[in-house]
């Protein structure tokens, strides 16, 4: 073993020593108190050395922080399996099939053991997917991909249109308002309303252009709106950029208080 | 040429080579160092953020409202003060709360849940009879919306412990909320926002439909917004802090208040880091020239 990795050891050895002993001098401190258990305190100290390992890897890339890569990869991916064995496969499809079978069985169906019995044939569709695995039966599998796809497509459609057309009519907006028209706006509402409105044509107007590229912007003022709507796409792209700073703050925010008030429990 | 290594560097010289490290360091020192800084600064309630509220204040009493519960952990200092402060005024008001949450999202599921057992000691709210969490529901693109607006009852069947929605005895509340014309409100509190809300019950049936969302996703909500889709917004801790003050919440029920405190510092920092990485760039071309 070279002095490197003894090193390695002692240190780890030392950080293990320093995180029981102040777990155990923190919990000698909270014994006692009602809101205070030993799963809870050890949950947290769990916790903050997570934390510590993520962060570990703004010093550089190590293999603390891999492990708890690792760790969080495995525990996503198995507590994935579980909630869909759980929460899919057994709430929603076993349970009421064998509930729909006990009553056909008994004779005391009703109108909802109709429609879970049919939940057989979901199941078999599904299973259909697996004869990706064979060359013969591959077709079969495509049964399955054909219904969810169109069925995808059908709903997309429909939300989509939903969804966008009502933001395209609100592009549409009126340049001037009389006091009729919006009897509660005073003169400087009115004036502002209709700045609005001419800003959010321009921006409109300009932003499309700049992806027109049917032909080609020789002159100064064909290049004109084109290059105001790139200077408004940056003002978006800025506000964005503003706003992902903003989360990415309140994250960091959540742990440190994670870590002063939960972890070394600073009031 | 070698570089002159004896020559003294100029202090935006010497800050524009500060190792990233450095910067890393000193900023979680200065968010920490900032929890201790009792300075609140004034909090204005945008527009969207009142919009949100003017909803709530005028649902009628027999209409509930929807908590749709799709969060992660990962965003839960947005989130935690955004759900308590709806809760608050949904309570506040006497009005039915029903929370929905999804397969994928245990972790949204059960904290919804505890905030708003939370808030409801402070109300009376009986669960069951005021406030009810669904079972969570599998998302198919949109599919589950349109059964969940024409029949709760049928497609989600059992509240979160596994009661049957029909037992009125054990949940009373929902004898009278069956589908989506018993419902005043949609408010959706997510990373971004399921835009399949807008496409199958608020477009549909006209249900006023408000987000909660984080930061970055705040601005992807404006055109819907603009286009009336949305009825208002708490955008990030802020906007959280924007309703709680709407709500004239007191010091110790405002979640949201001192994360945007130290936020508001934080920025600082960064405003600070900028200027003076900009001057140092900046005269290193002049000099370069």
């Amino acid at each position: 073993m070279n002095d490197k990795k003894v090193i390695y050891l002692v240190v780890a050895a030392a950080v293990v020593a320093a995180l029981i002993a102040g777990f155990l001098v923190q919990w000698s401190r909270v014994k006692g108190n009602p809101d205070e258990d030993l799963t809870k305190r050890f949950g947290a100290w769990a916790a903050a050395i997570c934390v510590f390992a993520v962060f570990s890897y703004l010093y550089s890339e190590n293999a603390f922080y891999r492990l708890f890569e690792h760790a969080l990869l495995g525990f996503g991916l198995g507590m994935g399996t579980a909630l869909t064995i759980q929460e899919v496969l057994i709430d929603k499809w076993w349970k009421p099939v064998t509930v729909a079978v006990k009553a056909f069985y008994a004779g005391t169906q009703t109108g909802q053991s109709y429609y879970d019995i049919l939940l057989i044939l979901a199941a078999l569709f599904g299973l259909l997917l697996y004869f990706q695995y064979s060359k013969k039966y591959l077709w079969l599998s495509r049964i399955t991909i054909g219904i969810t796809v169109g069925m995808g497509a059908g709903l997309a459609i429909k939300g989509t249109a939903v969804t966008t057309l009502p933001q395209i009519t609100s592009t549409f907006k009126m340049f001037f308002v009389s006091s009729e028209l919006a009897p509660s706006l005073d003169v400087g509402g009115r004036a502002l309303y209709m700045v609005e409105s001419f800003l959010l044509l321009l921006v409109v107007c300009c932003v499309l252009y700049y992806f027109f590229f049917s032909f080609r912007r020789e002159s100064a003022i064909a290049k004109a709106p084109a290059n105001l709507g790139r200077f408004f796409l940056m003002i978006s792209f800025g506000a964005f950029f503003g706003n992902t700073f903003m989360t990415r703050v309140v994250l960091l925010i959540e742990r440190i208080q994670f870590l002063l008030h939960d972890w070394l429990m600073v009031q | 040429m070698e570089p002159d290594r004896t020559r003294r560097r100029s202090p935006l010289e010497w800050f524009q080579a500060l190792d990233r490290r450095i910067v890393y360091l000193l900023f979680f020192v200065f968010v920490v160092g900032a929890h201790f800084v009792p300075l609140y600064w004034p909090v204005t309630p945008a527009k969207h953020t009142r919009d949100l509220f003017n909803t709530v204040e005028a649902l009628p009493l027999d209409k509930a409202v929807v908590v749709d519960s799709d969060w992660w952990l990962g965003i839960r200092a947005e989130s935690e003060g955004q759900l308590r402060a709806l809760f608050h005024h949904v309570m506040r008001r006497g009005l039915k709360l029903v929370i929905i949450s999804w397969v994928w999202g245990p972790e949204a599921q059960k904290f919804a849940y505890d905030f708003a057992a939370d808030v409801a000691k402070d109300y009376g709210y009986v669960y069951g009879k005021d406030w009810v969490e669904l079972s969570a529901m599998n998302k198919v693109g949109g599919a589950e919306l349109a059964s969940f607006a024409r029949d709760i009852h049928g497609f989600v069947k059992t509240d979160v412990f596994g009661t049957s929605l029909d037992d009125k005895e054990k949940l009373p509340m929902m004898a009278n909320t069956r589908n989506i014309y018993d419902i005043g409100l949609v408010v959706s509190f997510s990373y971004g926002f399921d835009t399949n809300w807008i496409g199958f019950i608020q477009g549909v049936y006209g249900t006023p439909f408000g987000v909660a969302t984080s930061a970055i996703e705040s601005s992807t909500a404006y055109p819907f917004i603009e286009a009336r889709q949305i009825c208002g917004m708490m955008a990030s801790a802020p906007g959280a802090a924007e309703y709680e003050q709407l709500l004239k919440l007191p010091a110790n029920k405002r979640y949201a208040r001192q994360p945007v405190n130290v936020l508001s510092l934080a920025s600082v920092y960064v405003l600070f880091g900028i200027l003076l990485s900009n001057l140092a760039y900046l005269r290193s071309l002049r000099k370069k020239r």
